[in-house]
């Protein structure tokens, strides 16, 4: 008996079910796998390493997937947009040779993590991870707080998995970057070694040093009168969490992060200095870049804005809006050059921060975090004496207790003759 | 245009009984007919509904919530953001979609082919295997087991442990189509057999090349073709199958044109699966498989201009039926949202507006209007339609309006509140702003769609008490379990 009916049925399975399924696969789905196969396969065998992730890091990456940070964190740099801006250059396929599966991503909720690794501490993705508050007011990251011991600065071993893998992220494509020249590292004094794009197809450009030579050689930018309200914002969301609300390093991650975060409240500074700073970041501690840390990518403008803001309340701590600040004194106190002061900086703090405390020391470069530039940057005379006494945790600052307290105080005093701000009209120091 | 009535429409007529609809009375009942094995569909029903009310309240709800209170339950693992959103999705689309898709086709099958289920038997254990398989991996996810795989993200022994359910699926169908003595093959039936084939075939290569065989780009392009086919080759097929069975026995009317259904069909099956790589525009894709992927989804465009051309003519001079005809009022709201979704999908696939919307809540309030618009609409009218033919009572009216309307207002909220979310944060990204500018900014738009869920949620919840008050009366009307089985 004739069944038209299964034999159409069948048709439709084989043809629309099957043939175009397996058609639109070949196309759209293997060609482009044997293609990239291919193109992969000359990654050069250091790079490849790199993408290779050791037992932890893997159970990081598990941990990664299984708690959905892959669904509001994606992994790939587009050409497109702001993309190369924020993140970087485009990624490449290579870059994903050895995923199973891949964790592009499909939307962006926080900022993408492809060149996550190494923009910031450990420390820091510690507190992030453990509270995301603590350290971006503004972040809607949930805490994974029952990764943690018993706090931010006793991880467990998940919360160790999760900061290992991050840190790997983007790091073979840094170093093949670094070895066909398209990013150079640099040493800044009073910031450190940084890594900064060369050129990049002719379009991708360094808008911010660009916007630093500009600064040096021309007139200030605008000042527009929202800037005072524009830097005070700013500040709330991205740089208190770590400085505190009124510049004396005690906001919520304060605490857990080694070094612990500058107190403004207790330096003048020079804008300009600021800018490079906030354009770079301290390498080697929590203070990443403002630009390329892609929680907070600020423009050139917003960059002054701070700046400006930072250095207009710093060294005194009544400017800043809330009280309970450090009481600012030792701004008054004795200046000028004390032979004694002078002799002892030669001995004991020239190697690092530079005879003429330009953070340029023959020491210096060899140092993470950077000796200070205490020509962008001046303490408060007690500030001075009180970290020449007891040293900075966490940096190669040591203690000068062993010296007597007239020599550091005369030390102090010397240190603060350094301070050059920048003079905006002849743009020379 | 006019062949229609001789291509297997006339039959449906005659065949499906067309019982006037709810009326205020409620203790009346439908004739269940023989050749459906109601007590089956009402269990995938119920399951259906229960799902649908979990994903909401379980899992979109509480994503929702989150945005504002970022901390809410954060502190328990299996209540972390990440986890919830997993089985937000998962549950969409596997707890809600596939257990009211097993209730259509065992609803439909049955009265195209004019046979009854080859194994009952088969299909009921099918059931409650499948939903066990659904139970397990929820709280395999809510655990942290977690394959990685975008809308895949059940652990592997999950997927495999469901292929079986989608095997007995594929064996009551191609004995159904044996066995029938009908000359003609239905559009929804095209559709279905399709269907069959696609939902096996995707779920293995989704379940088993990104996470195994297919490294990195090589995977994304394939996991990309996985997500657009979970919607276009397994909700849609379904979903359009509906479309076409239900609204010539709601209008009582055969179809416009039987040709032009059939080639919405066949340009369905050709240009859908090829479209998937538009999920990874601009990512380390080969550039020519996204200008393919930018064409074929352009193409889409003809696809779901044949479904909405056919069911506008076809609904032309009756459209005040909408009224008072609840199903067809779910029905054509679907198509509606099937129309916008469809012409949207095409035009934000193109590369030029990629830079503004990708990553973008834009991107989720298409995808909610595809899924809780288009299919989870359709589907509504075929619980509404079913409902007094499979053994239950009249259903509410007022109940029925309400809703139908919270669902419709709410949803509607949602979609457009998400798209202006989308936007923004296009153009704040675009525009170099800080990253805290685009979610600061939001906070008012999060806070509003998590309202529109709620809204959303009071309807489905409205449904349900629905369907439980006309629950068939034990011994009364009705297929009794133990004869179904």
């Amino acid at each position: 008996m004739k069944r038209p009916n299964i034999e159409r049925a069948l048709v439709v399975f084989f043809v629309a079910g099957v043939g175009f399924f397996i058609f639109a696969f070949v196309v759209t789905g293997a060609l482009p796998w044997f293609r990239e196969q291919a193109r992969i396969s000359g990654t050069p065998p250091a790079e490849r390493k790199l993408l290779t992730l050791n037992a932890e890091q893997m159970r990081g990456r598990q941990l990664y997937m299984a708690n959905g940070c892959d669904y509001c964190h994606s992994q790939f740099v587009r050409p497109v947009g702001d993309d190369p801006l924020r993140y970087g250059v485009p990624s490449e396929a290579w870059e994903y040779a050895d995923q199973y599966p891949h964790l592009l991503g499909t939307r962006r909720i926080g900022p993408d993590l492809t060149r996550e690794g190494g923009v910031h501490t450990d420390d820091w993705q510690y507190v992030h991870l453990y509270d995301a508050r603590m350290i971006v007011p503004w972040s809607i990251m949930p805490g994974f707080s029952w990764m943690f011991r018993t706090g931010p600065s006793k991880p467990g071993p998940k919360a160790k998995a999760i900061v290992a893998y991050l840190q790997t992220l983007g790091r073979a494509r840094r170093r093949e970057l670094l070895r066909s020249g398209e990013l150079k590292r640099r040493f800044i004094p009073g910031i450190g070694t940084v890594e900064i794009y060369a050129y990049h197809g002719g379009k991708l450009r360094d808008p911010g040093y660009d916007r630093l030579v500009y600064f040096k050689n021309g007139p200030q930018p605008l000042r527009t009168v929202d800037m005072d309200d524009r830097g005070r914002m700013i500040y709330r969301y991205s740089c208190s969490g770590c400085h505190g609300a009124s510049g004396n390093a005690d906001g919520a991650a304060a605490n857990y992060l080694v070094p612990t975060p500058v107190r403004l409240s207790e330096f003048r500074f020079d804008p300009s200095f600021l800018y490079k700073v906030l354009y770079y970041g301290r390498p080697g501690t929590a203070m990443a870049s403002m630009v390329h840390s892609f929680d907070s990518f600020l423009s050139p403008k917003d960059l002054w804005a701070v700046s400006d803001y930072v250095a207009s309340h710093g060294g005194a701590a009544d400017k800043w809006t809330s009280p309970g600040g450090s009481d600012g004194a030792g701004f008054a106190g004795p200046a000028g050059v004390s032979p004694l002061g002078k002799a002892a900086y030669a001995t004991n703090c020239a190697a690092c921060h530079g005879i003429d405390g330009g953070g340029d020391g023959p020491a210096a470069r060899a140092l993470v975090p950077a000796p200070i530039d205490f020509r962008g940057m001046q303490p408060s005379a007690a500030w001075a004496y009180h970290a020449i006494t007891e040293g900075r945790k966490g940096t190669a600052m040591a203690s000068f207790r062993h010296l007597p307290e007239a020599t550091r105080r005369a030390m102090a005093a010397y240190i603060r003759t350094f301070f050059k701000p920048m003079n905006a009209a002849s743009g020379s120091r | 245009m006019a062949e229609s009535s001789s291509s297997g429409v006339g039959h449906e007529l005659r065949r499906v009984a067309t019982p006037p609809m709810q009326s205020k009375g409620g203790a009346r009942h439908c004739e269940s007919d023989s050749l459906v094995d109601s007590a089956l569909v009402r269990a995938h029903i119920y399951a259906s509904v229960f799902w649908l009310l979990y994903l909401i309240v379980g899992g979109g709800l509480l994503v929702a919530l989150k945005f504002t209170w970022p901390d809410f339950l954060s502190h328990t693992p299996a209540f972390g953001w990440g986890r919830l959103r997993y089985v937000h999705t998962q549950t969409v689309a596997y707890g809600w979609f596939i257990n009211v898709f097993f209730a259509a086709t065992y609803y439909m099958v049955p009265k195209l082919t004019n046979v009854r289920l080859a194994s009952g038997r088969a299909a009921w254990f099918c059931f409650f295997y499948y939903n066990t398989c659904i139970v397990i991996g929820t709280i395999a996810l809510l655990s942290g087991q977690n394959l990685g795989v975008e809308w895949m993200e059940y652990p592997s022994y999950v997927n495999i442990m469901i292929i079986p359910a989608f095997v007995v699926l594929a064996y009551n169908f191609f004995l159904a189509y044996a066995r029938s003595r009908e000359r003609n093959l239905y559009v929804s039936s095209w559709y279905l057999m399709a269907f069959v084939a696609w939902a096996l075939l995707n779920w293995i290569m989704g379940g088993l090349v990104p996470a195994y065989v297919a490294p990195g780009i090589a995977g994304a392009a394939i996991g990309g073709l996985f997500i657009h086919d979970l919607v276009g080759l397994i909700v849609t097929p379904v979903a359009t199958a509906t479309i076409y069975y239900l609204l010539p026995v709601l209008t009582r009317r055969p179809i416009y044109s039987h040709s032009l259904s059939l080639l919405g069909f066949w340009s369905l099956a050709f240009f859908y699966p090829l479209a998937g790589v538009h999920h990874y525009y601009y990512s380390p894709i080969p550039m020519w498989a996204q200008y393919i992927a930018q064409g074929t989804s352009v193409m889409l465009l003809f696809t779901v201009y044949t479904v909405v051309y056919n069911v506008y003519k076809t609904m032309q001079g009756r459209w005040t039926e909408v009224a008072d005809n609840i199903p067809l009022r779910w029905l054509l709201a679907g198509v509606v949202f099937y129309l916008m979704v469809c012409t949207q999908g095409p035009l934000q696939s193109l590369l030029l507006e990629q830079p503004l919307i990708h990553f973008s809540d834009w991107v989720i309030g298409h995808s909610h209007m595809a899924l809780l618009g288009f299919g989870s609409f359709v589907m509504m009218a075929f619980i509404h339609f079913a409902w007094p033919r499979i053994g239950g009572r009249a259903l509410n009216r007022t109940l029925c309006e309400w809703s139908f309307w919270l669902t419709f207002v709410g949803s509607t909220w949602m979609f457009i509140d998400l798209w202006i979310g989308g936007l923004m944060e296009g153009y704040y990204w675009g525009y170099g702003y800080p990253w805290y500018v685009s979610i600061v900014a939001l906070k008012g738009v999060w806070m509003i769609r998590t309202l529109s869920g709620v809204v959303v949620l009071a309807g489905f919840l409205l449904i349900a008490v629905n369907l439980w008050r006309s629950r068939p009366l034990s011994g009364a009307a009705g297929t009794p379990l133990a004869q179904a089985a």
